[in-house]
């Protein structure tokens, strides 16, 4: 009989932000996860901007470990301790990684027949460039995605945020799960190697296709898609930005006959999507007046109304603020009985009324006190 | 051993774009037997400009070949697996064949809007009683509910909403969209997750049915969740800052020998530091400078580092800052990508064809488990390749009952034309 997956038993030995979010995956989904630290310190806690925290006698932690290790039980101990390999021995699941260093496995010669050992690097454990050290900034760049963004006649730079170690995170998460399906029918768990360059290479668009079928590098294009999808950009507005996303044209003519352009599409210049995407300049020169005339409510509400594919560019604010999320009650607290900060519930929602994740702040413990629930 | 962990579970895959297609494809690279039911039009319609392939560059050899619908690459690279059945779902005898087949299936995953599938006839209730064991996952873009769930939704509109657009680009620009539509596969690997937890909780209650919903502003917003809590505890929106980032300096690209040739470096101690004015012929006196120094003097730095890798080409400049325990790497294009030595040794590309393709490389599954591994068993379909085989093989019907369906066209194995796809279906 199948173990419910409230009582799968998740260690973790992170040394970076994507083994934490690996285990927060399994953590606020319902599964036991222990996070274990390390008595001098983890030296990843103060990552970010800092808040209080009740966290084992931290005054403070970082916004990034906060958000990272929601609803764990959290461990102070040596890695490699009696202890914890025991604890570990115990477990369905140990996930562990590193970045910026190599990740070089503690728990590769654990004798554990039944271990899920899931390891997250940004190079994976083989291969030529295993040993280098790389962070989210060159991951970034060694993946090809750096090289999309930015204007063709200046230099390209990062997608904000930690997306390397999450996608990291998110295939470790996947590795793990599969690797327990695998183990009720062969009785055995395995390893599982997960590399940020892999993981960010498989997330391409039309990069590595556009060269291996047609010899063509795909380069920037500023605020455009590159190809003939055309508007497919950030647009400045009377009080802001736009994000018109009207790639494959359906919807672009009921929206620009509402906006009152509805003459551009007679122009042979932007009739077509092959035309527009020619004429991208021309295109966006001939809205650009009508954009800096209205909002970007009143443009989002034409495109509501439309059902075109767009929508506002907003801030942080603007978006923990939007009514929408409220009413799917997506932002949930950090830690209610310390402050009004609130984080995303979590990326999938499951249940017959889709009730989804329900992370809660850490709790700490001492690894005699761990409890493993039943099974 | 067995073709993955996945292996005899059968998934149904009616997704279009890209947020949907990539999760049935790493489905199917775990081992799932991944059936794409596709529209007769998903393809596009018959007759496309000449133009084409040189306005994608997705096609091989840049030509249209007799099939153009096959051989286009941005939908052959997030098919392989999968078993190609085109079906006219806007028919009556379509959706009963659809019906049909969820009886004898054990996931659905579908990124229509959500109005589609109760229009259909196919809300929770009904799908259960069809099949109480299905895994229904739906993919919609703002969720079934809430006031803005019938906003359209494409990758970079949803990055746009979220704020990480906003965050993006140039410290003296206006902000700036990914250069890839980064939403979707995020969205597709958080349906892949939540497919996986469906499974588990169906393996654990003995059958029961699961329902999954992977709004993508969700899965993108938890991508945000350290950002948007960060921006919670100093009272505002993070600015725009190009390439820099507080707590690390130097930070940056900077141009090599070549067109349009960069190196990355970061710099995340002053012991790197030091070595990095080293590596690169800093003067002497920079190396005391600590992190606040170096942040207040990140100008100066740029064109000093700029100036030292302008003569040397990325890979060289990366290999010698890694060498010496310096964080950097080549700015990588997509030669880069296929040309890398590590990727290549890991085995990374997977190597596939089709009816209308040569054999070409694509990225493989990131996935790498040591004892179930993920496997390449076939290339991407044909359009309704498999429909004979699919509906003989799962609902047992014979080639007079094939043909028939085919000859009224529930069935299709060529798009239709401009003319019959613009005739009004019901």
């Amino acid at each position: 009989m199948t173990k419910s997956f409230a009582d799968l038993k998740i260690v973790e030995l992170a040394g970076s932000h994507a083994g934490a979010f690996a285990t927060k995956m399994f953590a606020d989904y319902g599964a036991q996860v222990v996070k274990i630290v390390p008595p001098d310190g983890d030296p990843l806690l103060r990552h970010g901007e800092l808040l209080a925290s009740h966290v084992f006698g931290a005054r403070e932690v970082g916004s990034i470990w906060a958000f990272c290790n929601t609803s764990k039980m959290v461990v102070t101990e040596d890695a490699d301790s009696e202890e914890v390999t025991e604890l570990v021995s115990s477990a369905d699941v140990v996930i562990e990684s590193s970045a910026p260093e190599p990740l070089t496995p503690i728990t590769a010669n654990l004798h554990a027949p039944r271990l899920v050992k899931v390891y997250i690097s940004p190079f994976g454990l083989t291969g030529p460039w295993s040993q280098r050290r790389s962070n989210v900034f060159t991951d970034d760049a060694a993946s090809g995605h750096m090289y999309l963004n930015g204007e063709p006649d200046r230099h390209p730079f990062r997608r904000h945020g930690r997306h390397t170690e999450y996608s990291g995170a998110m295939y470790g998460f996947i590795g793990a799960m599969s690797a327990l399906v695998a183990r009720e029918s062969t009785g055995l768990g395995q390893t599982v190697d997960i590399a940020h360059i892999e993981a960010m290479v498989a997330m391409h668009q039309h990069t590595t296709t556009m060269w291996t079928h047609a010899g063509h590098v795909l380069k920037r294009e500023g605020n455009g898609q590159p190809g003939m999808w055309h508007p497919a950009g950030v647009y400045e507005c009377q009080d802001g930005f736009v994000f018109l996303c009207h790639a494959g044209g359906a919807k672009l003519e009921p929206f620009l006959q509402a906006a009152g352009l509805g003459d551009l599409l007679d122009d042979p210049l932007f009739a077509t999507n092959e035309s527009r995407g020619r004429n991208k300049q021309a295109f966006n020169e001939a809205i650009r007046p009508w954009l800096m005339s209205h909002t970007s409510d009143e443009i989002c509400q034409l495109g509501e109304a439309t059902f075109s594919p767009m929508g506002p560019v907003w801030d942080t604010h603007q978006f923990l603020a939007d009514p929408h999320m409220t009413a799917r009650e997506f932002f949930v607290p950090l830690d209610a009985e310390r402050g009004d900060e609130v984080i995303p519930r979590g990326p999938f929602r499951i249940g017959s009324d889709y009730e989804g994740a329900t992370p809660g702040p850490p709790t700490d413990t001492s690894i005699d006190r761990v409890e493993w629930g039943a099974g | 051993m067995r073709s993955g962990p996945l292996s005899g579970l059968r998934v149904l895959d009616l997704t279009r774009v890209w947020a949907g297609p990539i999760a049935g494809r790493l489905l199917g690279d775990l081992g799932a037997d991944v059936i794409h039911i596709e529209s007769p039009w998903n393809r596009g319609p018959l007759e496309v400009s000449e133009d084409l392939p040189d306005l994608t560059h997705t096609f091989p050899d840049n030509e249209l070949g007799e099939r153009h619908w096959n051989r286009n690459g941005g939908f052959n690279k997030l098919a392989r697996n999968k078993r190609g059945v085109a079906i006219d779902l806007s028919s009556e005898e379509g959706r009963q064949l659809f019906r049909e087949l969820i009886a004898v299936s054990d996931v659905i995953l579908e990124n229509y809007s959500p109005r589609v599938f109760p229009q259909w006839g196919l809300d929770w209730d009904s799908l259960q009683q069809i099949n109480p064991s299905i895994i229904h996952i739906s993919m919609p873009g703002y969720g079934a509910k809430g006031p803005g769930a019938n906003r359209v939704a494409l990758g970079p509109v949803i990055e746009a909403a979220t704020g990480m657009t906003m965050m993006s680009g140039y410290a003296d620009s206006i902000p700036y969209r990914s250069g890839v539509a980064w939403p979707d596969p995020v969205s597709g690997m958080s349906a892949v997750a939540g497919t996986l937890v469906a499974l588990w909780r169906r393996m654990a209650s003995g059958g029961n049915g699961q329902r999954v919903e992977t709004a993508m502003i969700e899965s993108m917003g938890t991508f945000a969740g350290d950002e948007l809590l960060s921006a919670q505890i100093v009272g505002h929106p993070p600015p725009r800052r190009g390439n820099r980032e507080p707590g690390i300096a130097p930070q940056g690209v900077y141009r090599c020998l070549g067109d349009d040739r960069w190196v990355a470096i970061s710099v995340t101690s002053d012991q790197e530091w030091r070595l990095l004015c080293d590596l690169a012929g800093l003067p002497d006196g920079w190396k005391r400078w600590e992190l606040w120094e170096r942040e207040s003097r990140h100008d100066e730095i740029d064109v000093a580092l700029g100036i030292w890798s302008r003569s040397i080409s990325p890979s060289e400049a990366a290999m010698r800052l890694q060498g010496g325990g310096v964080i950097s790497a080549v700015v990588a294009d997509a030669r880069d990508l296929l040309e890398s030595d590590h990727l290549a040794e890991r085995g990374f590309w997977a190597e596939l064809g089709g009816i209308d393709m040569g054999t070409l490389r694509y990225p493989g599954c990131p996935v790498r488990l040591s004892k179930t591994p993920a496997t390449y068993r076939r290339g991407a379909p044909g359009l309704g390749e498999h429909n004979g085989e699919v509906l003989s093989e799962l609902l047992g019907m014979n080639e007079a009952e094939i043909a028939a369906l085919a000859e009224g066209r529930v069935i299709v194995d060529r798009p239709p034309s401009m003319a019959e796809l613009l005739r009004p279906r019901i």
